[in-house]
């Protein structure tokens, strides 16, 4: 995947928001990240 | 951090630069950076201190072979960078704390020690604030290199998931080739001090929003007298007020962004202005969003405590909101347009 950094804002947050839709973002505050 | 950093420099993040020229290209990364502060705010502290702090120093700066080899590496998300930085009064001084390279021939014979140094257990690669030749400069250090002492991770209030530690180098031996500098002013650490300002006061909006959102959650789920707290005025008017510091905070942040990578004269004071805000604004509507969930959010391991935790740190560090503000009047009284 690679972003259209043309792209507008919202385009762009989903961009972020899908690279880490599998992720526990609770766990990526952890003190073993 | 490791495994996330391939989907980030998969997706083009990691190569991007702040640096000032590129206006269009530096709002949809700041639009990006939000959103992966929104997301994250310890992997966000800790990607931006590797790809902008460290990168954009060695991309601005850096002139050798090696710099741009550790720079392509760096966008491929193969290797993790660590910035050493210390106030510029530290020059000079014989406390044991400042960093100095004495010439050696082709290379410099660096001693010194950081206190704080954000990815320093796991960086690869380490450069340090300090002086050659009398000058401002900064050492390019490998880890695992002869001389050089990673401290014990440092346990901080917020930001668990950002490795924190000292760093000290003993008579550590640097190649001429990995030396950026020795410059003729303090340009350079300004330089990046506005980066890691601007780091900072995304890492603040991002937070805003991810308290909000806890905040909303809890507000329609949670009920009262057989009504959600969503309902009562108190909440709604707190929750009114959170997303208005967000919003202000989130504009003034894309302002400053904007007028930096213009190179306007104004962009360092707009940009401690929104530091300020941004810092201040994540404090309160993190106090704001206790208010809001009560007992449950003094309960650690849930997202307002932690934005709670974690809101603290832009206040600071990088420019402390008491320096930004003995800037902005500097600023604002000899020359800014009113």
């Amino acid at each position: 995947m690679d972003f259209d950094w043309t792209a507008d804002e919202k385009a762009i947050k989903a961009k972020v928001t899908a690279l880490f839709r599998d992720a526990d973002l609770y766990e990526l505050e952890s003190l073993e990240t | 951090m490791l495994r996330y950093l391939a989907r980030l420099a998969d997706a083009g993040y990691l190569g991007l630069s702040l640096a000032a020229g590129k206006e269009t290209q530096i709002m949809a990364l700041v639009a990006a950076q939000e959103e992966l502060a929104k997301a994250s705010s310890s992997l966000f502290f800790a990607v931006e201190s590797s790809a902008r702090l460290f990168g954009g120093l060695l991309a601005a700066f850096g002139e050798s072979e090696d710099t741009k080899q550790i720079i392509s590496a760096l966008a491929r998300g193969e290797i993790i960078g660590a910035v050493g930085l210390s106030q510029s009064e530290e020059l000079g001084t014989a406390d044991g704390a400042a960093m100095v390279g004495i010439a050696d021939g082709d290379t410099y014979v660096v001693t010194g020690r950081k206190q704080y140094v954000t990815n320093a257990p796991i960086a690869d690669w380490l450069v340090v604030f300090g002086e050659a030749e009398g000058r401002p400069a900064f050492f390019l250090v490998r880890e695992g290199q002869a001389g050089l002492e990673i401290g014990q991770r440092l346990k901080t209030l917020g930001y668990h998931g950002t490795a924190v530690a000292s760093v000290s180098l003993r008579k550590v031996r640097v190649p001429r080739e990995l030396v950026l500098g020795p410059f003729e002013d303090l340009s350079p650490v300004n330089f990046i001090l506005s980066v890691q300002d601007l780091i900072l006061t995304l890492a603040s909006v991002g937070l805003t929003q991810r308290t909000i959102a806890a905040a909303k959650e809890h507000a329609e789920r949670h009920l009262r007298g057989g009504r959600a707290v969503s309902r009562f005025q108190e909440v709604r008017f707190k929750l009114a007020e959170m997303l208005t510091m967000s919003q202000t905070a989130q504009l003034l942040a894309f302002r400053a962004a904007w007028l930096y990578a213009a190179a306007d004269p104004e962009a360092r004071t707009v940009l401690h202005c929104a530091k300020v805000f941004s810092s201040e604004a994540a404090e309160q509507v993190a106090t704001m969003g206790m208010q809001i969930m009560a007992g449950p959010a003094y309960i650690s391991g849930n997202t307002i405590e932690q934005a709670y935790r974690d809101a603290k740190l832009a206040g600071i560090a990088g420019s402390t909101c008491e320096v930004a503000r003995m800037a902005i009047a500097d600023d604002m009284l000899k020359r800014y347009r009113v």
